[in-house]
């Protein structure tokens, strides 16, 4: 091999790594769940019907003292089949929305799932290593702290914003679900 | 000495950025975007509805000059009843009061089989257009279900219609000026990303430069410091 040959190849090496480490981290972004199949994993033996449930101001305060940021939505849209509820919500991460669905069985997170992801950074919170952490869990209400998970969630280096995202999500709707019921 | 104190005082705002609120101001300067590269697509599709301007540019839906969705694929039209101005994309009706007011973003799947193709109006009845067949909802805009009584031609379907050029300008100013926070344009100058990707390299080598200085300083001070002479007698 010339000389020449041999820089060309480690050139052109260079750029694919290069080029590969561009696109992981925009390749994170993007639908991983379609709405159809995360109704359908969420209630595989029955057709859900879809219900609302209307902000007052009340229930608004609770929201944006978990969220930390204003809510302007009036009603929120979910489906419901027997105990089972499941919710499609928008939660900016650090600057785009993060689609979450969750489901909701009794007073308990069944299934929480990513399911369109728009950052370039913090992806990480799509995986089942960090969503399973909130199976089962469920509201607390303390004077001193508020509304609260009823367990810690631990967070991911690089994805604290993502990971608030998620957290605040599960804690509305399990408050929503709390609500709905009154 | 002058990008000494610009690096300070970049430095300290950075250190207040939620004091001071920073995170939530967004850049309007034209010659700033226009830096940044941040172009504007073209409008996708607009409406007038109820007296208002419903128009969808890369992805973000706008009613007048708020946004009120992002990740929107393709409006399909909007239509005002009694009750609500409904905007349709392809999977999800975004709502708003006559007065204006977000009510809410409502997802239309496991409602109709497809994606909308068309929404119109029936008298007060919002009808929707989807793989062939019209679906008409309920009075308070929760459910849909099939109309069979109800004919392609019998409804009032909704048109598109051009963004006059005044508020054509306005929306763009306004789609322009929601990417880059005051905070985003401190911590580009201050790292100096803001000046191609040779200003941080610039920024670590004036910071070598510093750190070279202080201790050459010391050293020079150390080595020429007075020192005390003991006394002779």
């Amino acid at each position: 091999m010339t000389e020449q040959a041999a820089k060309y190849r480690l050139t052109s090496a260079i750029c694919v790594l290069l080029w590969g480490f561009v696109n992981s981290a925009h390749g994170q972004m993007g639908v991983y769940m379609e709405t159809e199949d995360f109704l359908e994993t969420a209630f595989p033996d029955s057709e859900p019907e879809v219900s609302v449930i209307w902000i007052n101001n009340e229930r608004r305060e609770v929201m944006e003292e978990i969220l930390e940021h204003p809510v302007n939505a009036l009603r929120i849209s979910y489906w419901v089949s027997g105990d089972t509820t499941a919710w499609i919500l928008d939660e900016i991460g650090k600057d785009k929305p993060i689609t979450i669905g969750v489901v909701v069985q009794g007073d308990a997170i069944k299934m929480i799932r990513v399911l369109v992801f728009r950052e370039i950074r913090g992806w990480e919170v799509r995986h089942p290593f960090f969503t399973d952490q909130f199976l089962n869990s469920q509201l607390t209400r303390e004077e001193r702290q508020g509304v609260g998970l009823d367990r810690t969630i631990d967070n991911i280096t690089g994805a604290t914003l993502s990971v608030n995202a998620l957290r605040g999500v599960s804690e509305i709707v399990l408050f929503l679900v709390q609500e709905s019921k009154t | 000495m002058v990008f000494l104190i610009f690096l300070s005082i970049t430095g300290i705002a950075l250190n207040h950025l939620n004091d001071l609120g920073l995170n939530e101001r967004y850049i309007r300067a034209d010659w700033v975007l226009d830096w940044y590269g941040i172009e504007t697509p073209l409008v996708e599709a607009s409406y007038e509805v109820g007296g208002y301007r419903a128009a969808l540019i890369g992805e973000r839906l706008y009613f007048n000059e708020m946004q009120v969705a992002e990740g929107i694929e393709a409006l399909i039209g909007a239509v005002a009843s009694s009750q609500f101005i409904v905007l349709a994309s392809n999977d999800s009706l975004v709502l708003m009061t006559s007065s204006g007011v977000f009510v809410e973003r409502m997802p239309l799947a496991g409602q109709l089989t497809g994606t909308v193709q068309a929404i119109g109006k029936v008298g007060e009845t919002i009808v929707l257009s989807s793989d062939e067949m019209i679906y008409q909802s309920d009075e308070q805009l929760v459910r849909f279900s099939i109309a069979r009584d109800i004919n392609y031609d019998d409804v009032s379907w909704s048109v598109v219609s051009e963004v006059p050029p005044n508020q054509l300008e306005s929306l763009y100013d306004v789609y322009r000026g929601a990417d880059i926070t005051v905070a985003r344009l401190l911590v580009d100058l201050h790292s100096g990303r803001l000046f191609t990707r040779a200003g941080p390299i610039f920024i670590d080598f004036v910071g070598v430069a510093l750190i070279t200085l202080s201790i050459l300083g010391f050293f020079l001070w150390f080595k020429r410091r007075p020192r005390r002479h003991k006394g002779a007698g």
